[in-house]
């Protein structure tokens, strides 16, 4: 096992080199870069090559990339080149944020998801299926940032029920404090997170529940919650465990369009705005880090799926 | 039994997960709620311990402004440029004077000279001031932050204000309250090319090389009205008025800068009362209830022209370019952008209005399409069709775009619309081969005429019209530099206005303001000052009533 994930890891050093050259290449390709988002008429012409120059934007791409990766390689994730603060500082204040924002979302809507999910399932072209399969359905088609500003404007403007964004009042460091800032933009990532995964638990119930060993245990006089907890459950559950670890990506990326309208201080305003000023080195720590979730992610969902189906562990 | 402990395992771990990321949340603010409570429960102490004799003087309250923009912690009076960067640097230091469209609104210095040569101007600083650490500010402060602003290695931002061609502006101590700067070269702009830079003290930043990153720039020592006490990346700076200000107790105890990019967010927060105040769109403006919300609206200029221009590489024929100008109407334009003219001024050379040598007396291309089939029969032009270049991100321009793609198909003439990134099109306009025939844009340069060389001289940098067969605009640029006779210089700048509109190239559109919505508990605006970039020329005479 422990050579196997070695194997993987490995593996994936050179997926991520790639990736990196990738984004590099389509940053570059772009019709400008930082320096020209932060020149202005009054900056003398020999003023902005003083700062091109200072950035190493007068040479040529592979030797700005090399540099990049020597230094992203030596642990340096380098300074924003718009407003110059460190990215490693940035983002070990920021990626706390989101985590302790996404993951619970996640969780919920993960456990919800599956629940629904069976249920829908089971419950193939009948009244209850239809409803979540609708609401669900409904929650694919509503755009994020349109369901937060609804959310923003009921509980936060008209029923003055919770503050409308931040994570905290300034000054007030309290738990409560954080849990009133937490609820809107916690329950509309849950609302955006449950339709995939419930979709997807939907459908392989359905086609679960047609299979042959459901009718041989009909026919041997099984009861529904029998059927359903014994056998369905198992074989649904098993690809949703991949899910899982693909995932893990989403605990950095995963909330930008809310945090930003939020004002939630994540990755996602950050993120956003490197990429509005064109600010390569946040963009390319951001996309290794996330690429590199990607990688790990899978792997642990294929650890996850070897601990819990015995076929494939035999199957080694 | 193994299968279900590596299932117990795999469970127990991702529940470990979940309440390690929990407790994260919840943990850390229990640690800062203890602290924080404690050195703001201090400071309030300290500051109504100091004022019990005087209570007329004690600053109370707390003012929440929301902004658009991380200032990040690389926040220095050296090299910030951006407008809120230079907000947080204008609260925390002060400048020797403010020079905006009004005049000069003196802070750290009392008053100057100007020798007869034309090329010393002596300063003559305040002996009251002192640093909020205690140190007391002198003339070496002064030498030492416009010397470090000449380095090139710095990048300051005034750089190329101080440091020309012909030579570097030399900064002399002549005491401890006085200083003087010799220019290379006798110039009219020289007030405001020493303007609207902070400074900052010698005795902490003198062992500085790296003003972005080092220790000082986030416990600021300063003259400014008050004294950043914390800051939150991407969420908040939260200031304390600063007891020793020269000018007295600030108004306000506490001043927070509400970081929040999304303006939807910031409007509802400011509609809900959670932010006091907020710059705003005129749509935006339009939308609000200003008196259910208890707010008031300030409009203020900055000097922002917006304009069309013609790139003369494409539109060679000066005849063409005005036919063009002549089927235009920019008071429709504006009507339809800016919903309400409370929000914009409408200006007719490439001068903003509240410029004092600003002159009416030009080609104002009213509308007249008359003149234009008359100009395009004359240049034997038919079927003219253009491109016209603007930021989609821009609704003001948008909405500018449409029209004059309504109006030119008016005059017979038909424009293709490209919308493209407002940072990706001035990349594009830098380039003469480009191919846009015309584009909009807009700029906010310096007080004085000349700063705006860089834009209309021909061959200059930032000249985006590429016209090159008008000589005398350059030759009334150059008369204007050396010319010291301020009614001399209007009549000058006053022919140059001409001289610009009757290329046909340069099509100024609008002026359009700033605008402020802001708490009614607020008091002061109007003694603070309403200006470009900084918002408040000194939050010092702001008030919160109760």
């Amino acid at each position: 096992m422990a050579k196997y994930i070695i194997k993987r890891i490995l593996s994936a050093i050179p997926l991520i080199l790639v990736i990196t050259m990738i984004c590099f290449a389509l940053i570059n390709l772009a019709p400008y870069d930082a320096i020209d988002s932060m020149t202005t008429p009054k900056m003398s012409p020999e003023l902005v090559q003083m700062i091109r120059e200072k950035y190493g934007y007068d040479k040529p791409v592979y030797e700005q990339y090399i540099r990049w990766l020597g230094g992203l390689l030596s642990g340096n994730f380098g300074y924003s080149i718009a407003t110059k603060t460190n990215i490693f500082n940035e983002l070990a204040t920021r990626i706390p944020n989101t985590i302790c924002l996404v993951l619970p979302a996640y969780l919920t809507a993960y456990v919800l998801a599956i629940v629904l999910g069976l249920l829908a399932g089971s419950h193939k072209n009948k009244t209850l299926d239809k409803i979540i399969d609708g609401c669900a359905s409904l929650g694919i088609a509503m755009p994020t940032f349109w369901v937060a500003m609804l959310f923003m404007y009921l509980l936060g403007h008209k029923l003055k029920l919770l503050p409308t964004f931040g994570m905290r009042t300034v000054g007030v460091n309290t738990f409560s404090d954080l849990m009133r800032h937490f609820i809107m933009p916690y329950l509309v990532l849950t609302i955006a997170f449950i339709p995939d995964t419930l979709r997807y638990v939907r459908s392989s119930t359905i086609t679960q529940y047609s299979e042959d060993y459901v009718m041989v245990q009909r026919a041997f006089g099984a009861s529904k919650a029998e059927i359903m907890f014994k056998h369905v459950c198992k074989n649904v559950l098993l690809p949703v465990i991949t899910k899982l670890g693909m995932a893990l990506p989403t605990l950095v990326t995963g909330a930008v369009i809310t945090e930003t309208v939020f004002n939630w201080p994540g990755i996602g305003p950050y993120f956003i705005k490197a990429i509005q000023g064109m600010d390569y080195p946040i963009i390319m720590v951001i996309l290794v880090l996330s690429s590199t979730l990607v990688v790990l992610g899978n792997l642990l969902s294929d650890i996850l799926y070897c601990i819990t189906d015995p076929r494939i562990r035999k199957m080694r | 039994m193994k299968k279900s402990f590596s299932k117990a395992f795999a469970l127990f771990a991702a529940a470990a997960l979940a309440a390690s990321s929990l407790a994260g949340c919840g943990k850390d603010p229990v640690v800062e709620d203890t602290t924080t409570a404690a050195s703001s429960a201090a400071s309030t102490g300290e500051s109504t311990g100091g004022d019990s004799g005087e209570s007329t003087s004690a600053s109370s309250g707390t003012f929440t402004y929301a902004i658009g923009g991380d200032p990040t912690e690389s926040v220095n009076v050296i090299t910030t440029s951006d407008r809120w960067g230079l907000t947080t640097v204008k609260m925390i230091y002060s400048p020797l004077y403010m020079n905006n469209a009004d005049g000069i609104n003196w802070f750290l210095a009392t008053d100057y000279s100007v020798s007869e040569d034309g090329m010393t101007y002596t300063f003559t600083l305040r002996d009251d001031v002192v640093w909020s650490d205690g140190e007391p500010f002198t003339a070496d402060d002064v030498v030492f932050t416009y010397t470090e602003m000449e380095q090139e290695e710095n990048l300051g931002w005034a750089y190329s204000q101080l440091v020309y061609n012909e030579g570097t502006v030399a900064i002399e101590k002549v005491d401890d309250y006085t200083v003087s700067f010799t220019f290379p070269f006798a110039t009219p702009t020289a007030i405001e090319m020493l303007s609207q830079i902070f400074i900052m003290p010698e005795h902490i930043y003198k062992d500085v090389e790296d003003y972005e990153h080092n220790d000082y720039n986030m416990n600021s020592v300063g003259t400014g009205p008050y004294k950043l006490v914390e800051y939150q990346p991407g969420t908040y700076l939260r200031f304390e008025a600063n007891d020793s200000y020269f000018k007295g107790q600030p108004g306000i105890g506490t001043i927070v800068f509400q970081i929040i990019e999304n303006a939807d967010t910031a409007v509802m927060a400011l509609q809900n009362g959670e932010i006091d105040a907020y710059q705003v769109t005129p749509t935006e403006a339009q939308r609000i209830d200003l008196e259910a919300c208890n707010l008031s609206s300030y409009s203020y200029t900055e000097g922002r022209v917006g304009y069309m221009m013609i790139n003369c590489n494409r539109v060679t024929d000066e005849k063409v370019r005005k036919a063009i100008l002549y089927a235009l109407d920019k008071q429709t334009m504006n009507d339809a952008a800016f919903l309400s003219d409370e929000y914009y001024l409408t200006p007719y050379t490439f001068l903003p209005l509240n410029s004092q040598f600003y002159s009416e007396d030009v080609e104002k291309y009213e509308r007249d399409l008359d003149k234009t089939a008359q100009l395009l029969a004359e240049a034997g032009v038919s079927d003219l069709t253009l491109r016209l270049g603007y930021s989609a991100s821009d609704t003001i321009q948008s909405t500018q775009a449409l029209l004059i793609q309504e109006q030119l198909q008016e005059a017979g003439i038909t424009v293709e619309l490209v919308s493209s990134d407002a940072t990706a099109l001035s990349t594009q306009m830098q380039n003469p081969d480009n191919d846009y025939d015309m584009y909009l844009g807009g700029y906010i340069m310096g007080i004085d005429p000349d700063t705006f060389a860089s834009l209309f001289e021909s061959g200059a940098g930032y000249n985006y019209m590429y016209y090159t067969e008008y000589s005398e605009i350059n030759d009334l640029f150059a008369q204007g530099r050396a010319e010291q006779d301020m009614e001399k210089r209007k009549e000058i700048y006053a022919q140059l206005q001409a001289a610009i509109q009757d290329t046909g190239a340069f099509y100024p559109i609008c002026s359009n303001n700033k605008i402020l919505l802001i708490s009614n508990r607020i008091q002061g605006v109007e003694e603070a000052g309403l200006v470009p970039v900084y918002t408040f020329e000194d939050t010092y005479y702001l008030s919160v009533a109760e």
